[in-house]
This record gives C-alpha cells, structure tokens and sequence, in this order.
C-alpha cells in the first residue's frame, strides 16, 4: 500500500511535468508567431493541420482501444480515416486562404461565449457569485468572434496570427493550472 | 432485468442489420469526402488544372471544359454511392431491396481496387506526391473494406432472415413477451 | 431514481422501519439532497466543495474532461448514483475496456453492503445518503457514472412495453428529442435524452443521459440494446425493481437501526410492506412522470402527518449562522457523510487497480495528502476516538 501511495505520487508528478513542459513550449512558439507574423501564419496552417491529423489518429486508436467493442463502433474508425485523410491533405497544399482560417477561429469562440453565456445564467440563479465573471469570459469570446468576421474583410493575416496566437497561449496556460489541481483523496480505515 | 434470450439468429439478425447501417452510412460519407476533396483540390491547387489546359484554346474554356467533365464524374460517383448507402441504410431497417445495390457496391469495390495500384506505384517510386499517395491509399482501402464489409453483411443478413422460420420467430416473439411475465412471476416465486 | 421516490418513497420506507416522521422527514431530506447538493449549492453557503454529490447540467458543460476532470466526474456519480456492482469482473478485451466495464452499476453488489456499513452510527443524514446510494443502484443498472460512449450510449433499438391490462405487452418504440423545452411524451413514447455525442469523454455520455429520465421512471418496462453487450438486448421492468428497492431500503433501515443483526445483500423486508403491497404496486405502474402526489398521500396515510415539501432553505440558514460549529448542523453531518462515501468508493475502485476514479491514499500507511477537504474525515475520526476515550474513563471510574 505505501508503494502504491508512492507510485501514485511519482505518476502525478511526471504528468504535471509533461504537462508543464509541452504548454511552455506551446507558449513559445505562440510568441514566436507574434514576434514574426508573415512566418507565423505558415505556423497557423502547419498547427492546424497538424491538430487534423493528431485527431484522426487518437480517433483510431480509441478504435481499437475502447470502441471496437461498442455496437455501430466501426464508425468512429472511418471518421478518423476521413479526419486522417483531411490532415494529410490540408498539409500538402502550400496556402489555405485566411477566410477558411478565419471561420475556424470564428466558430470556436463564438461557441465557447454561447456556452459561457449559457453559464452564467445559470450560476446567476442559484446565486453563485462567481456569475460575473463567467459572463466576462463569454462577453469576451463574442467580441474575440465578431473580430474574427471583421478580419475576413479586412483581410489581414497578422491580426490572424496574433488572435490565433492569444489561443494558444490562454489554453496553454488553462492547461498548466488544471494540471496542479489536487487530486488524491485520503481514506481512513 | 435480465438479458433476453432469443437465439444466435437473431442476434446475428441485429449484428447485421447495424453493420449495413453502418456500412451504408460511411459509404454515402466516403462518397461526400471524395467530392468534397476533389472540389477543394481544384479550388486551392489550381496548378493541377495547368497541364490540361496546354492545348491550343481559350484558357478560360479550358477550364470550364474542365470543370463540366470533373463535375459530371464526380456527380455520377455520388449518385451511385448514395444509392448504394441508401439502399443498405433502408435494407437495415428492414424493408426488403432488390439486390441491385449489392451488384453496384461490388462494381464500386472492383473499381476502387483498382484505383489503388496506381496510387501504391507513385508511393513507391514519385517522392513529390509521397504523402498525397498515402492519403488517397489510406482513404481508397478504406472505401474497399466499407464495401466488402456491406456486401458481406448484406449476404449474411438475408440468410438468417431466410433461415428465420415462422417457428423461430414466434419463439422470439414469446421470449420477448415472456422476459416481461417471467420477470413478475420470478419475483413471486422468490417471494 | 426520480426525486419523488428519493424524497416521498423514502419517508414511507423510514416511516415502515421503524422511525418516527421526524426522524423520517430527516432521512428522506438527506436522500433528497443527494441529488441537489452541487458545488453551486456548496459555494454559496462555504461548505466544503468535495462534498458534492451531484452536478449541475452547466457545471458539467464547465469541467473539462481532462483526466483529473474525469476522475472527479467519476468520484460523484460512481459513489452516489452509480454504484458499481462488481470491481473484479472479468471481461475479455484492453484494460481500458475492462476498467469502465467494472464500473457498470447494479444492485447487490459488494459496494452495497459497504455503503450501509459506513452508514451505521453515524446520524439520519447518512442513512439517507446510503439510501439514495441502495434507491439508485436498481434504476440506474447497466450504465456507469464516468462519461462514456461505449457504455452509455443508446441506439435505434429501444422499445417500451405498455401493458393493456391483461397480461398482454404492446411493443412500442421509443423515440428521444434534444428539446430542452419539451417535457417528456410517456403517451407518445417521446422522451427527452441529451444531444448524440461521438466523444468517450462527453459529457452528453454521462450516466443515462443518452436514454433521458425513461430509467428513473417507475411504470416504464422497456427493452434496449446496450452499447457494449454485442447485440444482446436487455429488459428492465422498472415496477418491479423499484419494488425490489423499495423492500430493499426498509431492511436496510431496520439494519442500521439495529433491528437486523447482521446485512445481507440480494434481501427485501417483503413482510413489512405486505399490507400495503397493492396500494404501492399501484403507485409504481401508473403511468405518469410525476408521482409526488401519490406518494406524498401514501406517507400522510402512514404516519397521520404532513409531508413538508422539500426545502433546503432552513437547513442552509441553521448551517450558515453555525459558524464554526457547522459540522453539528443538519448540512454539516450530511456532508461528513458524503465525504466518507465518496472516499470509501473511491479507495475500493483504486484498490480494484482501476484508476478512473483518481488515487486513494490510505491514512494509516502515507499520513495526509491530497484533497483537504477530506481531512475532515480524520478530524471526526479524532473527535470519535476522543469520545470513546473519555467514556471508557467514565466506566472505569
């Protein structure tokens, strides 16, 4: 039992370090796009179809793992084939035009300020203080999507990579604090 | 609760039914992708569409020429795909298709085993378009396995309906009728 | 469960145990409460926010679905709503397979008897803890309480059995809407189940979210094909297993009251409720959403008593003028108890090598560590030991 609370302890600690390590680096290539913009944007289309093909594969592998057991299973592996296919695709073409990348960064926030919005509603009533800042953070991710609609016409690949960008890092850094949350529980006999 | 016992028949009934739904279901979505990839491939590579049109006409032309032909191809493929997914999707659900769709899925299959040779060549000796061939390979033995794989259930599945006899149904019937009294009466029998 | 069996069907079960209606409404309150005690609710008052034992639908949508998300996700609803049944099944397949498979609720398992085991002597907010923990395992049977599209996902084949009154079962199919607005159609077989989602870990896979409330429906007998059985299909006759449940809980009650020497598992106090048998059978096959009212009427029946509606209002108003001495309020000893289920739930998957529920650190080898809000647990361990202490004193005086 003492090695297992050990061993308990050392796996935490290597995931909070991988963790740590991978959202540092995340962050540094963020900056970095920031820092160089027209070169940036080549790193904006190279992360997204790199996340394409990333998806495709864990699809699979959940496949194999876990779902080929589940009845109607089989479609999670020919959507990750498709997924896979899109990635591999979206990597040989030299220039995805900013509209395409745009609408990606667009839908993303405009869901993630709906659901906040959604959120605070319902934390304002059942009197959770803690409302006013959600609706913040959803107020927030509206204006960062209507910005993005805005670029489309604007046409400007540097205000895309530095909102892109900001992404990153704000995940990057969710990442690393959720990763340091406690989650051992204590059992008394 | 309990599971309901109504024979490997009818289970093999079920297995089958949602392996062609499904079958049917990633046949039309194959169909889609391939439109969908061929259509973005035009638009954003416009450089492919270069050597087709070296012949002495108007490049504008040319290009419509182009897009009429790549157009009719791929409306041709859809629409046999989605007869053929439809079909198994309405088959699954248990109206009676002719097999007609399982002759065009085979005819599908035959041609997309095909296709992949090619594909396989330019992996194996043209270094410019490596990744793009091991994504149209991938995507290709994708769609041959969708295909076999609805063949296959479709064949199967109306053997155990053949096999299905009226006795057998009715037990199924009455297993199932019975799992709801059985389960009354096992709980006055523990009472 | 529905609330009204936490709520109502309990109070008549504690009531036909042996309690009084005081210690009745208490018990049943705490049942209640099981499924509204949320961190919304715990923030408000500054209660301790692992004591949680529900979650509301936003706070759901507002975890992420990381692993330690996961793990806390799992914590909540395998100790409270998800009882696992058997933590060593066997089952050929990956060990990520194998570990959600043994989380598959069910009644008259081993976690059974220890929910009620810790629930002795300590209070009649643990007894309704345990009681919303025993109610729940026969509902919620076959689905598990972590997100999971293997295990909790539905698909086309879900038929209700509607009896006509004369042993005859019409087959009908059921069809579920995403329509938040829309009550559920028992007429119509519509039901209202969260949106389809092809993640492992959505949150729209937790439970039986994906077959709307249709389980915690008493009158409902309905066939389906599990996600994970391989096409075998699945009958639950919910009258009858809420009836089960119902015996259930008053020999677990006359347990923890003393009255029963020792538990068993897979054991109903049939006797208790024979007179009353038919009345309840009636309650339980009618067919409506909401059967508040004729358990409400059942329980005035039994005691002579008004059943106050649920509120949980006074108790917030006793828990929060208490200051320091909280832990003696109503909340205070509902949330011990919590706290101590959770962590007993959670040291049994960890032990059973499953990870899905976090780490559990045993006290007595590796001392204090992890979540502080457990080591209130400790603190009421010390206050017990003292008590002990100073009454083995007196007898020796």
């Amino acid at each position: 039992m003492q090695a297992a609370g050990e061993e308990a302890e050392t796996v935490t600690k290597f995931r909070r370090i991988g963790i740590f390590l991978t959202s540092l680096l995340v962050i540094a290539l963020a900056i970095f796009m920031m820092v160089v913009p027209k070169t940036g944007y080549q790193y904006v289309t190279a992360i997204l179809s790199f996340m394409l093909i990333f998806y495709g594969i864990r699809r699979v592998v959940y496949y194999f793992t876990l779902a080929r057991r589940m009845v109607g299973g089989r479609l999670i592996l020919y959507l990750g084939l498709i997924v896979l296919d899109l990635g591999i695709f979206t990597a040989t073409l030299s220039f995805i035009p900013l509209p395409y990348v745009m609408l990606y960064l667009l839908a993303g926030y405009a869901f993630a300020g709906a659901v906040d919005l959604m959120r605070a509603s319902e934390a304002k009533r059942y009197q959770n203080p803690v409302w006013k800042f959600i609706l913040g953070k959803g107020v927030a991710n509206i204006l960062i999507a209507i910005f993005c609609l805005v670029l489309i016409f604007v046409n400007s690949t540097t205000a895309a990579v530095y909102v892109f960008a900001a992404g990153l890092i704000y995940s990057s850094i969710i990442r690393i604090v959720s990763a340091m949350r406690k989650t051992a529980v204590v059992y008394i006999q | 609760m309990e599971f309901i016992k109504d024979g490997k028949n009818e289970k093999n009934i079920r297995r089958f039914r949602s392996s062609l739904s499904i079958s049917g279901i990633s046949v039309i979505a194959l169909g889609l992708w391939s439109v969908f990839k061929s259509v973005l491939n035009g638009a954003l590579s416009p450089v492919s569409l270069e050597g087709l049109t070296e012949a002495d006409i108007d490049p504008v032309l040319a290009k419509v020429i182009v897009w009429t032909v790549l157009f009719f191809f791929l409306a041709a493929e859809l629409g046999l795909r989605l007869f053929v997914g439809l079909s198994a999707i309405s088959e699954s659900h248990g109206k009676h298709r002719k097999p007609v769709y399982i002759v065009m899925a085979m005819i599908i299959a035959l041609f997309t085993a095909i296709s992949v040779i090619p594909s396989v060549f330019l992996i194996i000796i043209g270094k410019k378009y490596f990744f793009t061939s091991i994504a149209t390979v991938l995507i290709d033995l994708t769609s041959l396995g969708v295909l076999t794989e609805l063949v296959i259930s479709a064949f199967r599945l109306r053997y155990c309906l053949k096999h299905r006899t009226a006795e057998t149904a009715e037990i199924a019937e009455t297993a199932e009728a019975a799992g709801a009294s059985e389960a009354s009466e096992v709980l006055t029998e523990e009472r | 469960m529905e609330p009204h069996f936490h709520y109502y069907a309990t109070y008549c079960a504690a009531y036909l145990a042996g309690y009084t209606h005081e210690e009745s409404m208490r018990i049943c309150w705490s049942a209640e409460f099981v499924d509204r005690c949320t961190k919304t609710v715990l923030t408000r008052i500054k209660a301790p926010l692992s004591a949680a034992t529900s979650q509301l639908q936003m706070e759901l949508m507002d975890m992420r679905t990381d692993v330690i998300g996961l793990q806390e996700i799992t914590r909540i609803w395998s100790s409270f709503h998800f009882l696992p049944r058997d933590l060593y099944a066997e089952v050929k397949g990956p060990k990520r397979f194998r570990n959600k498979y043994r989380l598959l609720c069910g009644p008259n398992g081993t976690l059974v008897k220890d929910t009620v085991e810790l629930a002795k002597g300590k209070g009649l907010e643990a007894v309704g803890v345990a009681l919303h923990v025993v109610a729940d395992t026969w509902a919620h049977t076959y689905f598990i309480g972590a997100p999971s599209l293997v295990f909790n996902s539905t698909n086309h084949h879900f038929f209700e059995l509607i009896p006509d009154g004369n042993g005859v079962y019409e087959e009908k199919h059921i069809s579920f809407r995403h329509n938040p607005g829309a009550p559920d159609d028992p007429a119509n077989c519509l039901y209202l189940a969260t949106l389809p989602s092809i993640y492992e870990n959505s949150i729209m896979n937790l439970g039986h979210g994906r077959a709307s409330h249709l389980p915690d429906y008493s009158y409902a007998r309905y066939k389906y094909m599990p996600s994970w059985a391989d096409h075998e299909v699945l009958y639950k006759d919910n009258p009858s297993d809420f009836f089960k449940a119902f015996c259930q809980m008053i020999y677990v009650m006359k347990y923890i009251r003393g009255e029963v020497p020792e538990f068993e598992t897979d054991t109903y106090d049939y006797e208790t409720v024979s007179p009353w048998e038919s009345e309840i059978k009636e309650i339980l096959e009618r067919r409506q959403t909401y059967c508040g009212d004729d358990w409400k009427a059942f329980g005035e029946k039994l005691s002579g008593r008004t059943v106050e509606p649920f509120d949980i209002e006074p108790f917030v108003e006793e828990y929060i003028a208490a200051g320091d001495n909280s832990n003696d309020t109503v909340i205070g000893r509902f949330t011990g108890a919590t706290l101590a289920q959770k962590s007993m739930v959670t040291n049994k998957i960890y032990k059973s090598g499953n990870l899905l529920a976090g780490y559990s650190v045993d006290y007595e080898e590796n001392g204090l560590k992890g979540i502080k809000d457990y080591f209130r647990l400790i603190e009421k361990q010390v206050d017990e030991m003292s008590a002990g202490g100073r009454r083995g004193g007196r007898d020796g005086d």
